[in-house]
């Protein structure tokens, strides 16, 4: 007979493993089923081993800057294989945690692909066990999302490569060809530059980073550029021709077509949901045009038993919020009234120099007529960002013009991720610009940066000129 | 750890009860959403849900007490590793994979994902919607947005006494606990009073009188009402009733009365002119999208108005049924709290006693109430000839200050042509 659980979740990456350790915390019979690898995208080719590899970058910026300031710096080298071992431990020790995490909450773990028979029987395939039926009363599905592929730029696992594969850093090329100027094309990108590759970006819409501000945009692109790496933005590939051991890519750039000879291609131009394969119609669950399963404020698809969270529920497809949707989906099993009635999602983009926010970008604003008040502070004009030559940076405050209610905050420059988690908690008491600048930075830091910001949406910063 | 049990609202206009019987006696186990003790109500009974697991150490009250709500009536000791047995921490040295022991876990409801039973069963809630326009229009802070949810709380209608009128968890709790006092202050004194007299009989009025009485008074002052009246000629409902009406008794085991086949009218008759199925407090008119029909039923010198829901959803037939059922269940006071709340239009009958009009009170806050009357026979001029027909007059009650007279006739007039021609809509009803 079938083993029957309360609740079933699907894929065990950031959303589902956080949910079914909520669960089972509630007391809510739980298994989980994962195809692959605990942890996800985010774990095991995503968030924490790109950190692994990032962290070179930062160390880089770091010694070069120490001369500067009088520390002597020779020979210094990167060991590829022994950055690459701190990834994989770094990997290792936080997926072989989530195992024990799920095994010490009581989940049950069953490995295979999943797929609907029925509205509430889900069926495991695996080669070690063959097939297996369990039964659900609540299911979540949490199966992610996955690269989008070009038709003119097909991965082949050699020289044309997804970003799963560019974590694990085959090779250091030469020339490294970055379709797609978003998050994670310009992360590795930045990887690959720190280890030595001429690193050139190409991305269609018309700013690096472009759903961000112009601002935050073009500092971002300014910086990376004296890293070293080249842009072409508002360009669009066309086709491309491996030619032994180099690929050729036609480019539509806006000065005419050109042609770029790269050792290595970089695919990262965008992702699609999860959501082909799992049997939904089995299970009645519809998704949108793009294959996202459409959820209410408790993540419940259009059957009501059946939840969806992270990114293939679409939105914006980051670990955290996956996380946070599988504990609402948690609690409206185990009966708790709670929604997703957060004010907004933070992001973050790992380059040199950091970038962060959370909420409405002025571009967004101006789209949408809302009238709005923006304050702005540059790192520099902070103690703290002189004295650690952090100086590079500024903080951006947007609140109603109305109300003075936040409404979004960006910031570029060293640290800005933890920075930004004072003005993510304010935005989610409804606050506002003004309290934001009452709120106490210790002196000296590099958040006084955003204090001032705040200041300065009302013309108050004391440390600049309003 | 010592947990008072309190008398929880019981529902709209109910400020007492009286203990009927304790059905956890002193030293007995109670798990969560257990029925502890039985209350009754001018209204109805209520059984008590827990809201712990524990175990019932004291009853504070003995049975028929009358006991207000809020007041202390038992305490319970709650078993502190039931609650720590929640808390699940990973701890290096920590045995071998277990499964934990299934709890008893709460099902989410259909409309509300998170209800607990205990709320549930008191009926008081604002519905998801509003529950979430609140959340986006009110500053609040994450714990209040999760308050709201589980309360039932439209955050619009909580004073917000923090910065910039924030609402505050101090606010909600304050909310919850006043809310359920508001509909019954207790009216201000008569300014006048009629001289005493001895050659009279003075009655106190009091329970289920009283609150009639209050509601009547509310609804009456409240809303302006205007009833328009017209006739309806009744002989094609009354000869395919008597066509059928045995054989569905026959089969289905309800004598089917006009009721149903006026519900039925109402509904066909509101598609065209939606406000009349709908809420209005003096701000916000909710035009309701499903009908929850009551039908006022006469009780032993009292009246309750038991909702048939989702009537638009239902067939003539299970209209028929549930009515017959709610009203089975009304004169044998067995009615629940869910049965009589949640109404979007109210018809009622005063036919039965023979009235040939009447001009019915609205049953605050919907904005129409159908008064049904007698049918008699009744000269009436059909092609010129002067025939006798079958004649019922409806007065339709209605809240003016929503409703114009125009809509609310033309209403009338529809319900009453889908009734004097119910041939097209009853086709397929068997």
């Amino acid at each position: 007979m079938a083993e029957k659980y309360k609740l079933v979740v699907i894929g065990a990456g950031p959303g589902g493993y956080v949910a079914a350790i909520r669960a089972a915390q509630l007391g809510v019979k739980t298994a989980i089923i994962e195809k692959e690898y605990y942890g996800g995208v985010c774990l095991n080719w995503g968030c924490i081993p790109s950190k692994a590899l990032l962290y070179v970058t930062e160390l880089k910026r770091t010694i070069s800057h120490a001369a500067a300031i009088g520390i002597k710096t020779d020979n210094v080298a990167i060991d590829i294989e022994k950055l690459k071992k701190h990834k994989e431990d770094t990997v290792k020790r936080l997926t072989g945690g989530v195992k024990i995490l799920l095994d010490k909450a009581g989940v049950k773990s069953y490995m295979g692909t999943a797929s609907f028979l029925s509205p509430n029987q889900i069926e495991i395939n695996s080669k070690e066990t063959g097939k297996i039926t369990i039964e659900a009363e609540n299911v979540i599905i949490a199966t992610g999302a996955s690269p989008i592929e070009l038709p003119m730029i097909k991965t082949d696992g050699d020289i044309v490569i997804g970003a799963r594969q560019a974590i694990d850093i085959p090779k250091v090329p030469q020339t490294l060809g970055v379709i797609g100027a978003g998050p994670i094309g310009v992360e590795l990108g930045t990887v690959y530059n720190t280890l030595g590759s001429k690193v050139t970006v190409i991305e269609l819409l018309d700013a690096v980073l472009p759903t961000l501000d112009d601002d935050l945009s073009s500092a971002a692109e300014r910086a990376l550029k004296k890293q070293g790496m080249e842009f072409y933005t508002s360009s669009k590939v066309t086709g491309s021709q491996r030619q032994g051991d180099k690929i050729n890519v036609d480019v539509e750039t806006p000065q005419g077509k050109r042609t770029f000879t790269f050792d290595m291609v970089l695919v990262a131009a965008g992702m699609k949901p999860n959501s082909t394969n799992l049997g939904l119609e089995r299970a009645g669950v519809k998704t949108d045009a793009k294959g996202f399963i459409a959820v209410d404020k408790m993540m419940r698809s259009n059957v009501k038993h059946i939840y969806a969270i992270g990114d293939v529920s679409g939105g914006m497809l980051l670990a955290h919020k996956a996380s946070h949707e599988g504990i609402v989906a948690a609690e409206s099993i185990a009966g708790n009234a709670i929604g997703a009635d957060w004010k907004g999602v933070p992001y973050a983009v790992f380059i040199e120099p950091e970038i962060a926010g959370i909420g409405i970008t002025e571009k967004e604003a101006s789209q949408s007529g809302r009238k709005i008040k923006v304050g702005k502070f540059p790192y520099r004009a902070t103690g703290k960002a002189i004295a650690t030559l952090a100086s590079d940076g500024f903080a951006k405050v947007i609140s109603d013009a109305a109300t003075d209610k936040l409404l979004g905050i960006h910031i570029v420059g060293p640290h800005s991720a933890d920075i930004l988690f004072a003005g993510t908690a304010l935005m989610e008491f409804d606050g506002t610009s003004e309290d934001l600048g009452h709120i106490m930075a210790v002196h000296p830091t590099l958040s006084e940066a955003l204090m001032e910001a705040a200041l300065n949406v009302n013309k108050r910063a004391i440390h600049i000129v309003n | 750890m010592d947990y008072k049990i309190i008398v929880p609202p019981l529902g709209e206009s109910v400020v007492e009860g009286t203990i009927v019987r304790w059905i956890k006696n002193e030293g007995d186990k109670v798990k969560v959403d257990e029925p502890i003790v039985e209350i009754m109500t001018d209204k109805i009974n209520v059984e008590i849900p827990s809201p712990h697991d524990g175990v019932m150490k004291q009853h504070l009250v003995p049975i028929n007490t009358t006991v207000e709500i809020g007041a202390e009536i038992a305490i319970m000791e709650i078993e502190g590793q039931a609650i720590e047995a929640k808390t699940f921490q990973v701890k290096p040295d920590a045995g071998p994979e277990r499964i934990p022991q299934e709890q008893e876990v709460k099902t989410p409801p259909e409309e509300f994902v998170g209800t607990m039973a205990h709320h549930q069963a008191m009926g008081i809630h604002a519905d998801k919607d509003a529950i979430d326009a609140g959340i986006e229009a009110v500053k609040s802070s994450p714990l209040v947005r999760r308050l709201a949810r589980e309360h039932f709380i439209d955050l619009r209608l909580v004073k917000g006494t923090g910065k910039d009128g924030r609402v505050t968890k101090e606010d909600v709790i304050k909310y919850i606990e006043m809310r359920h006092t508001i509909d019954v202050k207790k009216p201000d004194k008569p300014t006048f009073v009629w001289p005493e007299s001895e050659d009279e009989e003075i009655i106190k009025i009091s329970g289920v009188r009283k609150i009639i009485s209050e509601n009547m008074t509310k609804s009456a002052f409240t809303i302006p009402h205007v009833t328009t009246f017209d006739e309806c000629d009744m002989t094609q409902i009354i000869n395919w009733r008597k066509q059928y009406v045995e054989q569905i008794e026959k089969i289905h085991g309800v004598r089917m009365t006009f009721m149903p086949f006026i519900a039925k009218a109402i509904i066909y008759a509101a598609q065209n002119y939606p406000w009349i199925n709908s809420n209005f407090d003096g701000e916000t008119l909710r035009v309701k999208k499903y009908f929850n029909i009551g039908m006022a039923v006469a009780r032993n010198n009292s009246l309750i108005v038991p909702v048939v829901k989702h009537c638009e959803q239902k067939s003539l037939l299970q209209i028929g049924k549930e009515m017959k059922a709610l009203a089975d269940k009304a004169n044998a006071d067995k009615l629940s709290i869910d049965e009589i709340s949640g109404g979007t239009f109210t018809i009622t009958n005063a036919g039965v006693y023979g009235a040939l009009a009447s001009t019915p009170i609205i049953a605050y806050p919907q904005v129409a109430i159908l008064g049904v009357h007698k049918i008699v026979e009744k000269p009436v001029v059909r092609d010129g000839q002067i025939v006798i027909r079958p004649i019922m007059t409806f007065g339709l009650s209605f809240d003016h200050r929503v409703i114009d007279g125009g809509y609310a006739v033309q209403f009338l007039r529809k319900m009453i042509e889908y009734l004097e021609d119910p041939q097209g809509w009853l086709i397929g009803v068997m």
